[in-house]
């Protein structure tokens, strides 16, 4: 149905409409931009954090302290049985006299302390690492149940709090983005009316002469469409070069961080300029919608 | 071509327009529509095409039940139809050429086809020679010839003007109503709402009489008394 003299003249009407209120139309571009960018930016910041979770709960481990006087036999057999047990990334064996030798480590300098304590009252243990740290109270439960178990230790606290603290993050960089999204739908749809307004007097022998709804709508949706196209283009060009010299910056300062700076690819740009292109179609629809019925 | 079946029209905001309006109109007869303003004649036309729909009864407009139409159905309804208004409705910042034109654009004709119609019918119109001229640059009857090619651009079966003269002097009034009277005689239906007296009267054509929503006279080469 859609004729090549359709699209030129949707095209050509949509542009109109686009350059006569310029003002307006580089205000929605502007708008559509900065949203795209706090997206990126949001997206940075959940994929720093998510490396930084990964990061810290590699020091979070679950210590199972074994009954004294088990034979050599009976540990190696925990030693598996804990191994296989899913969820489980990595067990290391740490002897009471290599515990001892790490307390009397962190203790040097203070004789008072070694000399309260006396000699080693330290167990025997296990250090087990998880595929997910969230999961250590469930996991512990499991691990004191095992034969030759006489305790396990683990930091709920810190996994709880560190775990909640990076949630609150992300929800909080959610509900900014989707505020700004909502925000961005708004100005479109001014966009989109005042460029309707202007034009009332031909929408008007549209009407009377039989244009489909195509000729009537296309060129607004498709106006709203441009502005998310030039308003992606813009924000991804921004976004690029703000990643960038964050990027520089996180990674001399922080060089334990092997972070992934994927974030911002060509497929990211890509998704980001359709993104913005939604945004700005939706944006029309809507307008058209509530006030251009029929 | 046309026809009425007591059609009754009511606003919302609930003011009489029309009540139990019948007629028929055959496939190119001319037809005014008289009676003091604001006694239901531009309600009458604006139902023909789709601009209204009735409260109550059936119009029925080229086969079609007008008031039962889809919204995409009434697009084809109207491209059917030729409209033409006391004020022209031009576009004031498009020449003679691109106001015709811009009829045929909208509906999707290719470039070609455009400049073949539009130059037949301001041909027709005797406009050919103001191709480039915008609106403002016209005489009011140049500028009513102009939206009377747009409205015919199409070859419309069906005329409708709803005061196509009152914004004119008398003189250029009968200009346009010769032309009216010659694209009748080709072939087209022409339905006029007027309140000008010496036109109706001098024209002798089949005259439907408005007085407070109700048909009060409707009768072949009539005068508007």
């Amino acid at each position: 149905m859609i004729r090549p003299y359709s699209i030129h003249f949707i095209l050509r009407e949509a542009w109109r409409g686009l350059t006569r209120a310029r003002l307006s139309s580089m205000a929605a571009i502007g708008i559509i931009a900065f949203t795209l960018v706090l997206l990126g930016m949001v997206g940075y910041i959940f994929t720093i954090l998510d490396n930084l979770f990964t990061e810290v709960s590699h020091q979070f481990e679950i210590v199972v302290y074994l009954q004294d006087g088990l034979k050599e036999g009976e540990k190696a057999l925990l030693q598996e049985r804990l191994s296989k047990i899913e969820g489980v990334k990595e067990v290391i064996y740490v002897s009471k006299e290599e515990a001892w030798k790490r307390f009397k480590e962190s203790f040097k300098g203070n004789k008072l302390a070694l000399d309260i304590v006396g000699k080693n009252p330290l167990p025997d243990s296990f250090e087990v690492k998880l595929v997910d740290p969230l999961k250590s109270s469930k996991m512990a439960e499991i691990f004191k149940d095992l034969p030759g178990v006489k305790d396990v230790d683990f930091p709920l606290e810190a996994v709880n709090k560190f775990s909640r603290f990076i949630r609150w993050i992300e929800y909080a960089g959610g509900v900014i983005t989707l505020v700004f999204i909502v925000v961005a739908l708004f100005v479109i749809a001014n966009v989109i009316r005042l460029s309707f307004v202007s034009r009332l007097r031909e929408l008007e022998i549209m009407r009377l002469v039989g244009a489909s709804n195509l000729f009537i709508k296309g060129p607004f949706i498709l106006e709203g469409v441009i502005c998310g196209f030039f308003g992606g283009i813009a924000g991804t060009i921004v976004l690029t070069i703000l990643l960038y010299f964050l990027n520089t910056y996180i990674i001399s300062s922080f060089p334990l961080f092997s972070i992934d700076i994927s974030i911002y690819s060509l497929r990211t740009s890509f998704i980001l300029i359709i993104f913005g292109m939604m945004v700005g179609g939706i944006g029309s629809v809507l307008f058209l919608e509530r006030h251009a019925k029929g | 071509m046309i026809e009425f079946k007591d059609v009754t029209k009511y606003y919302d905001n609930g003011v009489l327009a029309l009540e139990d309006v019948s007629f028929r109109i055959e496939k190119g007869e001319f037809v005014f529509i008289v009676g003091p303003t604001g006694m239901g004649k531009s309600t009458l036309l604006k139902l023909i095409y789709r601009e209204e729909t009735p409260t109550k009864g059936d119009v029925i407009v080229g086969g079609m039940n007008v008031a039962r139409l889809k919204p995409h159905q009434v697009a084809f309804l109207r491209r059917r139809l030729g409209i033409v208004f006391q004020d022209f409705k031009l576009l004031p910042n498009r020449t003679v050429y691109e106001n015709v034109a811009f009829a045929l654009e909208v509906i999707g004709l290719n470039k070609r086809e455009i400049r073949t119609r539009v130059g037949r019918v301001l041909d027709v119109v005797g406009l050919l020679h103001k191709s480039n001229c915008y609106p403002a640059e016209l005489s009011g009857g140049e500028q009513q010839r102009t939206s009377i090619a747009r409205a015919l651009v199409n070859n419309p079966p069906i005329l409708i003007a709803d005061e196509p003269t009152g914004n004119l002097d008398i003189t250029t009034s009968w200009e346009i109503m010769d032309f009216l009277k010659r694209i009748n005689t080709r072939g087209t239906t022409i339905i006029m709402a007027t309140h000008n007296r010496e036109i109706v009267d001098t024209m002798r054509q089949r005259v439907i009489a408005l007085y407070k929503g109700r048909v009060v006279k409707d009768e072949p080469n009539g005068s508007y008394e």
